[in-house]
């Protein structure tokens, strides 16, 4: 046997060192939780779909600004609805310290976990992430009125993914899909 | 739709859980891992890339996008686990730099033991920590040829696919491989440190 190998059978003897139990356990988890794991560059972006037959440019105009400043009044108002304050620069983590905790449910509903229904115990949850995507993105057609800009309406499919945590630092993960429309003025001339 | 984590709700997922990734993983994920380690610089960011890699592989498996059978799940993860490592590597952020820096730490730490790649009664630890290091300042076209060849048991030809290099040109760096890790030891034996 020359020296390669000896040294190839040397080598063979080496055993990868065994992937500790807990990491083993974090790959599962990701594997099956995939969904929540996809890098964000890979994130599919939904384009609005081009004007047909006709091409149509748009030029950058008043109409153009006022609909970047609605949707941004539109996600300001989103903000709003989670956090109830109007400083978008604050942590989650002071924002979470100005709010009063929620009020203890009475009755609590039945909730499913797992596929079975069942009803937790009172829980008192605070607000811990919030994240919002966009699902579905569709044209949902132009409307017109006498004498003002006709606009394309576009429909938003979103969904809100909203993780709670109580006292005990356990986790609460919501999902709340909700629908967005923008318009935006249609260009004529 | 609220999911409440509980003992019992954990217990369930990880019952549903194991059915799936986890007799493929027990068997493979070792070898992964030191393939991973083999790609980057630090521990973190081998764990990152390998985790990033089987959610690749889960995605794709799931929507039914995976060509080919479960036979080809380990050259997939390969490929992406080198693909994931080329792209850390061209990061200049500071991220990678914190998390080099973290390992640098820990190593001066711990006396400057580095994370075992390797675990054997075969070899003694001597033997495998000089073999470990000669394997790290291996030129990387040849460590990884190496590395899929010896611990995950790859073909030359499925380590040219997955590196896009020919079976010919895989084969020839294994052995340039063994070479220049033939001379590591030979110049650890005449420094009297095996």
């Amino acid at each position: 046997m020359d020296d390669l190998s000896k040294l190839e059978s040397q080598l063979e003897q080496l055993k990868p060192e065994e992937m500790p139990s807990d990491m083993l356990a974090r790959m599962e988890q990701a594997m099956c939780r995939w969904q929540d794991h996809v890098p964000a560059e890979e994130e599919k972006v939904i384009a609005f779909p081009q004007d047909t037959p006709t091409k149509q440019e748009f030029k950058w105009g008043m109409g153009m600004s006022a609909a970047a400043a609605a949707v941004a009044i539109m996600g300001a108002v989103s903000a709003l609805m989670f956090t109830g304050d109007t400083d978008p620069s604050a942590s989650m983590a002071q924002k979470n310290a100005a709010l009063p905790p929620v009020p203890e449910v009475a009755s609590p509903p039945q909730t499913v976990i797992n596929g079975a229904m069942t009803t937790p115990a009172t829980t008192v949850v605070v607000p811990d992430s919030v994240q919002q995507n966009v699902v579905r993105a569709s044209d949902a057609g132009i409307v017109t009125e006498d004498g003002k800009v006709p606009h394309r309406f576009f429909k938003i499919d979103v969904l809100d993914r909203i993780q709670l945590k109580d006292g005990n630092g356990r986790v609460y993960d919501v999902e709340r899909p909700g629908v967005r429309y923008i318009m935006l003025p249609v260009e004529t001339e | 739709m609220i999911e409440e984590e509980t003992d019992s709700a954990n217990n369930a997922n990880n019952a549903s859980v194991t059915t799936k990734w986890r007799p493929w993983l027990s068997e493979h994920g070792s070898k992964l891992l030191l393939f991973a380690r083999q790609q980057t610089r630090s521990t973190q960011d081998a764990e990152d890339i390998l985790q990033d890699a089987l959610v690749k592989l889960a995605r794709k498996v799931d929507e039914g996008t995976f060509e080919g059978g479960q036979e080809a799940w380990l050259p997939y993860v390969y490929t992406a686990i080198r693909r994931l490592a080329i792209d850390y590597g061209r990061k200049n952020d500071r991220r990678r730099l914190r998390e080099e820096k973290v390992e640098a730490d820990r190593q001066v730490m711990t006396g400057g033991a580095e994370q075992p790649w390797f675990n054997s009664d075969e070899v003694n630890e001597e033997t495998s920590a000089i073999l470990q290091d000669g394997l790290k300042n291996l030129p990387e076209k040849f460590a990884e040829v190496l590395t899929m060849k010896i611990w995950g048991e790859q073909t030359f030809a499925e380590i040219g696919q997955s590196l896009g290099i020919t079976l010919n040109t895989a084969a020839s760096r294994y052995r340039y491989g063994l070479e220049h890790l033939k001379k590591h030891l030979d110049a650890a034996r005449k420094r009297g440190d095996l």
